[in-house]
């Protein structure tokens, strides 16, 4: 049972009097996919939010690969280990996509404290971040500003700035919202290739690709675990379906 | 007893004038989220214009009603021509009202040059009266007065009538109240006449007291911060409270205390941000 | 790098160029603000943190050093030291508190801290002589040359500027540098990337307050004078004003701001009375019309007319 690398206990958040989540247990093993289900309101957001520290919670503990996180702040966190795309598009609008990758990588290096260090001349970091964007098929457009890019080449370039990051565990908060039909496709090949050594939890209402990528799901409502298991198991599970057709 | 009892007078009387100052200063950056860096500069104008209205032969209080009428008027070109534009940047925002501080005040100078000037007190208020032990000016218990009347008229708007209704919600949380059909841009209009008229008038009022001066501006604009954050972004109450222990901690501070005058000003203020940024009666940021 | 090579090559013609004092005492303090704007971008511009007190800084140092020459008869190296120390000093006690917040409340609480040291050098009269400021200084000489002329004086705040210039290019363009755009841009998507935003912001706070402090310095021999004025809103609103000005997140535009607001105070006040009503109508123009300010809405609005006709996607302009 401590073989995994996430484990959430008890975790629990209110706002203002509202009960958003509440005593969720998760355990999410090394190498998983785990899909978080759940309607709108459910919690899953502010779960990941717990997660990364963007929220602090009220009770509980975030153990990652068996450091507690619950107290330590985002980017403490994030060096152990933790990098997440963002529901809404957080990038840096007026630099390239090449110069977003490069601040991704800046952020796990010492020479960010530098300087003296020539960004400019910085060649291991330009190719590194070339590499990755051809990884997400973006290294054609490396040059240009990230406000003159469409949605879904923003939406690709959120996952690689996580990807830059190399992480032991990658949250994706919707990675497919707002993506056309070709865009799904492309972004499901991308996802479906993140090496196993990176574990996903991820967020996501395309139940059709979702459900292609995710071995397991935990299915939360109004803030509670109501389901966590196979797949198969959680697609029948009748509370599951009540939750759902019940809308 | 005597010394006290004339600077406690004194520091109510200058409570009187911090609040003209402070309440529309509030609200503006409770409704409109920006500390308004014109708003020293339109107490000055009010005062000047209060100066050239007397200097026609006109009454007092004409004058002061034309001080009112003139910065809201100016009020409203400066909110719908200039702030309008920049609605959801309040950092450029910030910047423009700088802007405007800058042209108020020079043209102020240029129009009424750069000797300080004196508004004496109505003829009818002018001379001491006697309150049992204590021998105070008529002038100050007026403007005490004036000031409680504002203070009352502010209070039955904002907390008694739709308008003020619609202002709170607007300060509490601005995205609700335009969900809710409320037209924060309107009011932003409305809030930002009303405290330029409210400073205006208090230019005026406060005028016979301490004289007009270029720089009389920037003399007064960080009182009206220290007020507001002391006593809470956008709530009428913490105005109130604040002038009051404002006007006595300056009154006395000054007697007591010359050489530290303003660091028992300032040190409150910039501790309260530190601690608790919305100011103590105010309400955390959404 | 060749930009500096011109822009320093045509500033050493300056005196032989124009001649009289004035102009050259004019150039003088062109370079003492261009410094203090300079220094001001790296909060403001790169940091994206509108501070209102800046001018502590400036005049901390001034005050500091014309204390220790002064009142407690040390040598000029070792007081413009100490000045310029006791500002960074000031910068890294004033950083830590301020930046407990952000936006409006950090512009606040600068304020209010610079406040309070304008307080005490405006009423503390003993010691900081209140309204009069402190004057009996003389110019410190530099390897024994006099610093006394205008000329001799203009070369000695050139070199320093050109230090000043290059350190702060050089930060700019470092890894630290664009950590710290980004926490301009989005400070919680660089929490996400591990950085530590508070701190990044507070070394660049000290930076500025460090290079503010060189200026105040600078202001300080150049005057022989230091008041209260030096500290006060007015001061900070002007330095803000230059920066916002040029071009806010630009190396030139902070210079070209400073220019433009000396040279309009010193030489179109001869012809227009009502100058800073000029310069406030100009300043609510960029703000309203030319937002990135004057250098980058200028060399933007240029490149649109070159670029006139071609529909290429638009690159990344170059950073900073």
């Amino acid at each position: 049972m401590s073989s995994a690398l996430l484990r959430l206990t008890a975790v629990s958040k209110s706002f203002g009097g509202v009960q958003v989540v509440r005593d969720v247990d998760l355990a999410v093993a090394p190498g998983e996919r785990r899909l978080i289900l759940g309607p709108n309101g459910a919690g899953k957001t502010t779960l990941f939010n717990l997660i990364t520290g963007d929220v602090a919670c009220d009770r509980g503990s975030i153990v990652l690969n068996h450091a507690e996180l619950a107290h330590l702040p985002t980017a403490r966190r994030v060096r152990a280990g933790l990098a997440r795309t963002y529901q809404i598009i957080s990038l840096f609008p007026h630099d390239s996509l090449r110069q977003n990758v490069v601040l991704a990588l800046l952020g796990l290096s010492r020479s960010r404290w530098n300087p003296f260090d020539v960004l400019a001349a910085r060649q291991d970091l330009r190719s590194e971040a070339d590499r990755i964007l051809a990884t997400v098929h973006l290294d054609r457009i490396a040059d240009r500003a990230v406000a003159q890019c469409t949605y879904g080449e923003k939406r690709r370039l959120e996952i690689a700035l996580a990807l830059a990051q190399q992480p032991r565990l990658l949250l994706l908060d919707e990675p497919l919202a707002g993506l056309s039909q070709a865009e799904r496709t492309d972004t499901q090949r991308l996802l479906a290739s993140i090496p196993p050594s990176v574990t996903v939890l991820l967020i996501e209402h395309d139940m059709d690709i979702a459900l292609t990528l995710a071995e397991r799901v935990t299915v939360l409502h109004l803030g509670e675990v109501i389901a966590d298991g196979d797949r198969e198991a959680v697609i029948r599970d009748p509370r599951v379906r009540e939750v759902y057709l019940g809308e | 007893m005597h010394a006290w009892a004339v600077q406690t007078f004194n520091s109510i009387a200058f409570a009187g004038l911090l609040f003209l100052l402070a309440s529309g200063f509030t609200l503006i950056f409770g409704l409109m989220k920006i500390p308004n860096m014109a708003h020293g500069a339109c107490f000055m104008l009010g005062a000047y214009v209060g100066f050239s209205v007397i200097q026609a032969g006109l009454p007092f209080f004409v004058a002061v009603a034309a001080a009112g009428i003139a910065l809201a008027l100016l009020g409203a070109i400066v909110e719908r021509v200039v702030l309008r534009r920049m609605e959801s940047n309040e950092f450029a925002q910030v910047l423009a009202t700088m802007g405007i501080a800058f042209i108020i005040a020079d043209a102020s100078l240029w129009i009424w040059g750069g000797d300080a000037l004196q508004i004496p007190e109505p003829a009818w208020l002018r001379g001491p009266v006697r309150m049992g032990d204590l021998v105070v000016p008529k002038y100050r218990i007026a403007l005490i007065v004036c000031a409680a009347v504002a203070a009352v008229a502010l209070w039955l708007l904002v907390d008694r009538t739709r308008l003020g209704a619609m202002i709170r919600a607007g300060v509490d949380n601005p995205s609700i109240a335009r969900a809710m059909g409320i037209r924060v841009s309107a009011l932003s209009t409305f809030v930002f006449c009303l405290g330029s008229a409210l400073v205006g008038m208090g230019g005026v009022l406060g005028a016979p007291i301490i004289s007009i001066y270029p720089g009389l501006d920037f003399d007064m604009l960080p009182l009206a911060f220290i007020v507001v954050i002391l006593g809470g972004i956008g709530s009428l109450a913490g105005a109130f409270v604040g002038s009051i222990v404002i006007g006595f901690i300056y009154t006395f501070g000054q007697a007591w205390v010359a050489d530290l005058a303003y660091v028992i000003l300032f040190l409150p203020m910039a501790l309260v941000l530190i601690v608790r940024p919305q100011g103590l009666f105010g309400r955390p940021a959404a | 790098m060749k930009h500096v090579l011109i822009g320093t090559a045509l500033a050493a013609l300056v005196p032989t160029l124009l001649g009289s004092n004035f102009y050259i005492n004019l150039g003088t303090q062109v370079l003492i603000a261009a410094i203090f704007a300079s220094s001001y971008n790296v909060i403001a511009g790169w940091g994206g943190l509108i501070s209102f007190g800046h001018a502590a800084f400036f005049g901390a140092a001034g005050y500091g050093a014309a204390l220790l020459v002064l009142k407690g008869g040390f040598g000029h190296l070792a007081a413009a030291l100490l000045g310029v120390a006791f500002a960074t000093v000031l910068a890294c006690i004033i950083g830590a508190l301020a930046l407990r917040a952000t936006g409006i409340s950090f512009l606040m609480i600068t304020l209010a801290l610079g406040q309070i040291l304008w307080g005490l050098s405006y009423r503390w009269v003993s010691v900081t002589g209140g309204d009069n400021g402190l004057t009996g200084l003389a110019r410190p000489k530099l390897f024994g040359l006099s610093l006394d002329g205008a000329g001799a004086y203009y070369y000695f705040t050139l070199a320093v500027a050109v230090i000043a210039f290059l350190s702060i290019r050089q930060f700019a363009g470092s890894s630290l540098g664009a950590s710290l755009r980004g926490t301009r841009d989005q400070p919680r998507r660089m929490g996400a990337l591990g950085f530590n935003v508070w701190l990044i912001r507070w070394i660049a706070f000290v930076y500025a307050g460090f290079w503010a402090g060189v200026a105040g310095l600078l202001f300080l021999y150049y005057h022989r004078f230091i008041g209260p004025h030096s500290l006060s809103i007015a001061e900070s609103a002007e330095v803000l004003l230059m920066v916002i000005l040029g071009g806010a997140g630009t190396l030139s535009g902070p210079i070209v701001g400073a220019a433009i607001i000396v040279l309009v105070r010193n030489l179109v006040s001869a012809y227009v009375e009502h100058w800073p009503m000029l310069l406030g109508a100009l300043f609510l123009f960029v703000i309203m019309f030319v937002p990135e300010g004057l250098v980058p809405g200028l060399a933007a609005r240029f490149r649109a007319l070159r670029a006139s006709g071609r529909k290429a996607p638009v690159e990344a302009p170059p950073r900073p």
